[in-house]
């Protein structure tokens, strides 16, 4: 006579056990791989940045994540586009070169 | 867990049902089965923490503490992971740093002072005062990586012993000792959830690490390879795209939203305002001390805030921290650059924001930085 979960529990126990020491012997083989990764990834990637270094930048950088607003003051992203108040400094960068199309929308463009 | 099937008396105890009507079930049988219970819950929990731990030290053993789910400002495993030689300069500080502080520029200038090649980083963090650029100095500028000079960079809220903050900054910067402060400090339930979080950081850093996902911003690995960090780099016609991306990825400044949430932030970090009298202070005295074992010069620079930011903040708070700052440069024979000047508190046209700079007035700091107070620092 099974009563109170008795039977769920001859029925399920097998079963239970398997699965248990097969979820069991998974942790155990993805927690020894990651510690192999942590192990050799990084000194996979010293060799990948030291080599893109020496190469020097070859590619223009892409641009920011969209999470940069988030970032820098952890408010929500904003996308709203709003007129950029503020005129443009006069200080030259080095590297610097004023697109034209901008130069010709101001009165000296024109 | 291999031990011989339990006895029906045992299931019928563990089922929790006191009216079984199974006259062989007695109450210490009862007892015997929960407390059965109790020990295999017990033993998840310990192994739990077992894994926890294990993950934790393997994560600090391999240098991994920083890798986290949002890397911004500062790829830190690229700097950690690169070769950079003898690093001259590292500017420490939090988001105003990485956009104000252009280590391509402190070089550019450096290298025509001095007649040498230098190299500088910005190891910058967002919302990172002096508490957690001391964790980084520990974590991140011993041996190989310890530079000649650290400029420290900082605004008011860099030193306040009653930040907000500090559940966040044991978050993301402490270690399983700093726990106990991040609950006795935290307000609310959701600052207690982060103050424990050095507790799980090893599993959380070990999937994020095995994801790639730390390496997800392509945009800060090229600056720090390339550039040493930060925001903005000059030079090339790669740099200025850089740094028009970084300028069109931000929304102006000027809209009435902007200026009340700019209000708001204010308020809430200038509630109370408290310099020099506690662990804010411990860890700036730390870092100094560091310093000063390893033969490292320490910079301070008081970065630049536009007059609205600047005079939103209480006057009280202003004064602390100015008389703060001043104190510890002279006590400590530190050369400070102050900013706030007209030059800067009324010159929009070098900020990206209120309280960070573009890349003209981030050009303009380092050059300053360069000028007045590292080309001393360096000179032979």
């Amino acid at each position: 006579m099974q009563k109170n979960g008795e039977g769920t529990e001859q029925r399920g126990g097998p079963v239970v056990g398997i699965l248990g020491r097969l979820m069991g012997s998974a942790l155990l083989l993805i927690f020894l791989a990651a510690g192999v990764a942590v192990l050799l990834l990084p000194a996979v990637h010293s060799r990948e940045f030291d080599r893109a270094r020496a190469q020097g930048m070859k590619d223009l950088p892409p641009a920011p994540m969209p999470h940069l607003r988030q970032g820098l003051d952890n408010r929500p992203l904003i996308t709203t586009l709003e007129p950029r108040s503020g005129g443009r400094s006069s200080v030259a960068l080095p590297g610097q070169v004023r697109p034209r199309a901008r130069q010709e929308n101001t009165e000296e463009g024109r | 867990m291999n031990g011989p099937p339990p006895s029906s008396d045992a299931v019928h105890g563990g089922s929790g049902s006191s009216g079984s009507g199974c006259h062989e079930s007695p109450e210490p049988k009862l007892g015997g089965a929960s407390s059965r219970n109790t020990r295999h819950g017990l033993a998840i929990i310990a192994w739990l923490l077992v894994f926890c731990a294990i993950s934790y030290w393997m994560v600090a053993w391999a240098h991994l503490k920083y890798v986290q789910g949002v890397i911004w400002p500062t790829d830190i495993y690229a700097f950690q992971r690169t070769d950079f030689g003898t690093l001259d300069v590292a500017i420490m500080g939090a988001s105003r740093a990485s956009f104000g502080l252009s280590p391509s520029a402190l070089d550019q200038c450096l290298t025509r002072k001095l007649g040498r090649q230098t190299t500088s980083v910005n190891l910058a963090r967002n919302s990172s005062p002096i508490w957690a650029s001391n964790k980084l100095v520990h974590d991140l500028l011993n041996d190989e990586k310890t530079p000649r000079v650290i400029v420290l960079a900082l605004g008011p809220e860099s030193v306040d012993e009653t930040t907000p903050l500090w559940a966040q900054l044991v978050r993301d910067f402490g270690d399983l000792g700093d726990i106990p402060m991040g609950l006795a400090r935290a307000r609310g339930l959701s600052d207690l959830l982060m103050a424990l979080r050095p507790l799980v950081r090893g599993p959380e850093n070990l999937a994020l690490f095995l994801s790639g996902r730390f390496a997800s911003d392509r945009h800060l690995r090229w600056m720090m390879l390339h550039h040493g960090g930060g925001q903005y780099c000059y030079g090339n016609p790669q740099c200025q795209k850089n740094n028009e991306n970084i300028s069109g990825s931000l929304p102006p400044w000027g809209s009435k939203k902007a200026m009340a949430r700019m209000a708001r932030k204010i308020h809430n970090h200038f509630q109370s305002y408290e310099v020099g009298t506690g662990e804010m202070n411990r860890a700036m005295l730390d870092i100094l001390d560091w310093s000063q074992e390893r033969g490292v010069k320490v910079a301070l620079v008081d970065m630049p805030l536009h007059r609205i930011y600047a005079e939103r903040i209480p006057f009280q708070a202003r004064r602390a921290y100015r008389s703060y700052i001043d104190r510890l440069a002279q006590e400590h024979h530190l050369p400070i650059l102050h900013s706030d000047n007209p030059s800067w508190l009324d010159n929009r046209n070098r900020f990206v924001d209120p309280d960070h700079l573009n890349q003209t007035g981030a050009y303009i700091l380092s050059n300053a930085v360069c000028r007045s107070l590292l080309t001393p620092m360096l000179a032979p």
